[in-house]
């Protein structure tokens, strides 16, 4: 099995044992599910987080935990690495990313295992909303692709005020001409 | 001072040539339609690929670096 398959068996099992509830596989990881693969170096994990009572900080640690009894004490900067991927579970602290986590969408791959990720507009919408460079060349993949629905990733720009953003950005890719 | 061993074997350049050549290849004309698990294989292929490039010139700065010290 693809080590990649048998990293989000891991995350699939951190969330049947209830470390973590539904998750979305964002960023290069995410992407795939769309469009041609880009470089990247880890896997993107957007989970839900609360605080625990009485404290205003989210603490990562019972995942890091239970991945360090599954055997996995390889880090790589602040990553744990999984299956030889540097695994990075990002709280979502944006509304955006916490409804991305709601509308993934469980994708089927192989030998029982299924990957949970947001719709492609969501992917975008959030590249727009970064805007780093990295997210400007994933958004103009998307853009060449056409794969995504321009209705529903208008609906959702306008509800996050992200519409002017993405305007500047596909005025870029069309000045630089598509292929 | 003794040289820094460099934990990653030195690709041969024209090696790394071609399988960078070969990897744009693949992206420009075979992955759009491409399964979903050949996709992941391309990224984890790009991801170690990156990994050995990185160690090549770390290893080459302590090189560098070794050799500046002796002098």
């Amino acid at each position: 099995m693809l080590a990649t398959l048998r990293a989000i068996k891991v995350i699939n099992q951190l969330r049947d044992e209830g470390i973590i509830s539904k998750y979305a596989i964002g960023g290069a990881v995410g992407a795939v599910f769309y469009i041609e693969p880009a470089q990247t170096q880890d896997i993107d994990v957007f989970i839900h987080l609360e605080a625990k009572a009485g404290s205003l900080l989210v603490s990562t640690g019972p995942i890091t935990d239970r991945l360090r009894e599954l055997g996995y004490t390889r880090w790589s900067e602040d990553r744990l690495v999984v299956e030889g991927w540097p695994v990075q579970f990002l709280p979502a602290g944006k509304l955006i990313e916490g409804e991305a986590i709601e509308a993934a969408v469980e994708m089927p791959l192989e030998g029982g295992v299924s990957a949970w990720v947001p719709p492609a507009e969501y992917l975008m919408a959030m590249a727009i909303d970064l805007g780093r460079p990295k997210d400007l060349l994933r958004l103009s993949q998307f853009h060449l692709e056409r794969a995504y629905d321009p209705e529903k990733l208008k609906s959702l720009l306008e509800r996050y005020d992200l519409v002017p953003k993405w305007e500047r950005i596909s005025a870029l890719f069309e000045s630089a001409g598509d292929e | 001072m003794k040289e820094t061993p460099s934990p990653f074997p030195l690709p041969d350049v024209a090696i790394l040539r071609k399988a960078l050549f070969e990897a744009k290849l693949k992206k420009r004309h075979g992955l759009r339609q491409a399964s979903i698990i050949e996709k992941l294989r391309v990224l984890e292929e790009m991801r170690d690929f990156t990994a050995a490039l990185r160690g090549h010139r770390e290893a080459n700065k302590a090189r560098v670096r070794s050799a500046w010290a002796r002098k």
